[in-house]
């Protein structure tokens, strides 16, 4: 492990790399601080901006995004009480009353060395388990993938916002759609309309089309909402020393931070929800919460930040996304070629290090710029969104043709950019469908694989201990609203 | 950082460049139960027609065939939908309402960039951007004529020096 982290350091270490991450992690901020804009959507509006890069530098700069975001998500989430990613609403629940009190300033060193702790402490459980878990996943065949491509729908399920129907929907349209083309065993065309459809829905034009340019829509249909803005943030100590007394809340926060982003779905909001009740629970001036206190600031902050790394570890290792910005993130590292999975750390060792080391480097990076550029985010926050809507719009136009060369994959995300809207209207929200998409293809052919080696035997193919165990894991999550309704009754 | 202390600006709509509610027209509001309705509706038939597709296809010797997944998945997407209908139709009244700002701003963008790429196929990339990004910048609420240049000249800017230049991308 220490050798592939050397390798990988004077991988990253070089100056197109570390301009890759400078440039990700100040897009990420962008992206983060601009409300309306989420790291999901950053990211892919920013992978075709990667084709000419190579992996490595490609990658860090993703990932550097994926980070940075959700740092700069509590900005507006303090200044304005509007967060610039869903994750950092519980940040504005404190950060907002402190704002008001004038201690805007404070409240923003706090989120973003909080956010950078929690960063530090789960990054190096990324490190530790996620090598784990692809030793362990390398015994797996088709049975045990196909098991485990039902676990994460299942969870991303019943795990989304909303209505768990209205996201079982946006699940099976997604795995409807994802039959499109060849089919992965026997390659039979299947619902090929349309010549360019044979290789399926282009991927990336769907995702631009399905984040980005169904949030272009939201932003034309909301041009003339009133919006807040921030003039300064107070100035307050940079020293690391202000957060000493909150440290256990720090390591308790980027704990919980980091085991819910490993389950795939749960991601940042949920382990900021989560982190902040308990910190709550027990702290001792825990009435206080909701009216400034800072250590609702912390726990907010540090378990989002810590749920990117967490969210990272089955996506390294068993190639599920364990968000919906982990989902894009898959489709960063397919166009460079590379398949997330156990075998990227037997096959490409230097891919999945060269992410510990450039989250490890990237760390002084985004806190140095979060610490000291809060005005300019300030200022970010004042770009227009109509102005924002018709760039992005572009972009996505750009971004998708630039996939293939191809004016029809500008059509697929146009297309999808109106479904996405048409469905977010509905309450069915993109990611249930992406992540099908990314995981659709990986259900299908393991599980017709595992039945050709068990010679169509379902049965024999489910009763493998560990597939068994999985399945067993997916029917009680898909079980759990109904206990939880049944409680709630009694 | 100076010393000051923050201070909260509040933008009004009328002062908010995109603030011209007489243009826009009024907001459309539909109930929330015809919305559910629509989308499942259209969600089933999709279902229904993978489903009817999906059993045409050629069946082999494995118990798997490559129309078996397509069934499964448009069977269930049919069938959720199908659920949800039904719940829709039952709660009458109680399904909150969707209002739809600026509704004909919003049809004209789908309708726009809908029409983008096959207009950039026919006429190339930079006479497409040159009209359409202003008409599209002024849908989406920008009303500064520098505004609209600065956006137009970003976007020409970004498909000259980054995607042609810098990622050899050759725009049509």
């Amino acid at each position: 492990m220490i050798e592939n982290l050397f390798h990988a350091a004077a991988l990253v270490l070089t100056a197109k790399v570390l301009a890759a991450m400078v440039c990700g992690v100040l897009i990420g901020y962008f992206v983060g601080a601009m409300p309306g804009l989420t790291s999901s959507i950053g990211m892919a509006l920013l992978i075709p901006f990667t084709f000419g890069l190579d992996p490595i530098a490609a990658i860090v700069m993703l990932v550097s995004i994926y980070m940075a975001s959700d740092y700069a998500g509590g900005i507006p989430a303090i200044l304005m009480n509007a967060p610039g990613q869903p994750a950092s609403a519980v940040t504005a629940f404190d950060g907002f009353p402190m704002c008001n009190r004038g201690e805007s300033g404070l409240a923003l060193n706090l989120a973003i060395m909080a956010s950078g702790a929690g960063a530090l402490v789960s990054l190096v459980l990324l490190v530790v388990s996620a090598q784990l878990m692809a030793a362990a996943a390398l015994a797996f065949g088709p049975a045990e993938y196909f098991a485990l491509a039902i676990v994460g729908l299942s969870l991303i399920g019943v795990l989304s916002a909303g209505s768990t129907l209205k996201a079982l929907i946006g699940l099976f349209f997604g795995l409807t759609v994802v039959t499109i083309g060849i089919d992965p065993i026997r390659g039979t065309e299947r619902f090929v309309l349309h010549p360019y459809l044979i290789d399926g829905i282009p991927f990336l034009p769907a995702l631009i089309g399905l984040f980005a340019l169904s949030e272009v829509f939201v932003m034309i249909e909301t041009a003339n909402d009133r919006i807040d803005r921030v003039r300064h943030a107070s100035s307050a100590s940079h020293s690391l020393r202000t957060l000493v007394p909150y440290r256990r809340t720090v390591l308790r926060s980027s704990l919980i931070g980091y085991f819910i982003g490993v389950i795939p779905g749960a991601g940042a909001s949920i382990a900021s929800l989560v982190s902040y009740g308990v910190a709550k629970k027990l702290s001792r001036e825990g009435a206080s919460f909701g009216t400034g206190n800072p250590e609702g600031i912390i726990a907010s902050e540090a378990a989002n930040n810590a749920s990117v790394s967490g969210a990272l570890a089955p996506l390294l290792s068993l190639g599920i996304p364990g968000s919906a910005s982990a989902a894009v993130l898959i489709g960063g590292l397919t166009i460079q070629g590379l398949q997330p999975g156990p075998l990227l750390f037997a096959d490409n060792p230097e891919i999945p290090f060269s992410i510990f080391v450039g989250l490890l480097v990237g760390l002084p990076v985004m806190l140095l710029i979060g610490l000291f550029g809060a005005r300019l985010w300030v200022q970010i926050t004042r770009i227009p969104r109509p102005v924002i809507a018709t760039v992005v719009a572009s972009i996505c136009m750009l971004g998708s043709y630039a996939a293939s060369n191809d004016t029809f994959e500008m059509m697929v995300t146009a297309a999808f950019g109106v479904i996405g809207y048409v469905l977010r209207r509905c309450d069915i929200h993109p990611a249930p469908v992406v992540l099908a998409l990314v995981l659709g293809e990986m259900l299908e052919a393991n599980l017709r694989r595992a039945m050709i080696l068990a010679n169509d035997d379902f049965l024999s193919v489910i009763s493998h201990p560990i597939t068994a165990g999985l399945i067993l894991v997916s029917v009680l999550v898909l079980a759990s609203p109904l206990f939880g309704r049944k409680s709630a009754m009694a | 950082m100076g010393d000051r202390d923050m201070a909260l600006t509040r933008h009004s709509k009328d002062e908010n460049p995109a603030g011209d509610r007489g243009r826009a027209g009024p907001g459309l509001r539909l109930s929330g139960r015809t919305v559910d309705i629509g989308v499942c509706l259209a969600l089933a038939a999709m279902g229904i027609w993978f489903v009817a597709e999906a059993l045409q296809m050629p069946s082999g010797r494995e118990a798997l065939d490559p129309g078996s997944f397509p069934v499964i998945a448009g069977g269930m997407l049919a069938l959720l939908a199908l659920v949800q209908l039904g719940l829709s139709l039952a709660a009458r009244g109680r399904l909150p309402g969707v209002e739809l700002q600026r509704p004909l701003w919003l049809a004209i963008g789908m309708a726009m960039m809908l029409a983008f790429p096959p207009a950039v196929e026919r006429l190339g990339y930079y006479p497409v951007a040159v009209v359409w990004v202003p008409a599209f910048g002024w849908i989406a609420g920008i009303r500064s004529p520098v505004g609209l240049i600065a956006a137009t000249l970003v976007v020409l800017a970004l498909g000259k020096f980054v995607f042609e230049m810098l990622l050899g991308t050759p725009l049509p």
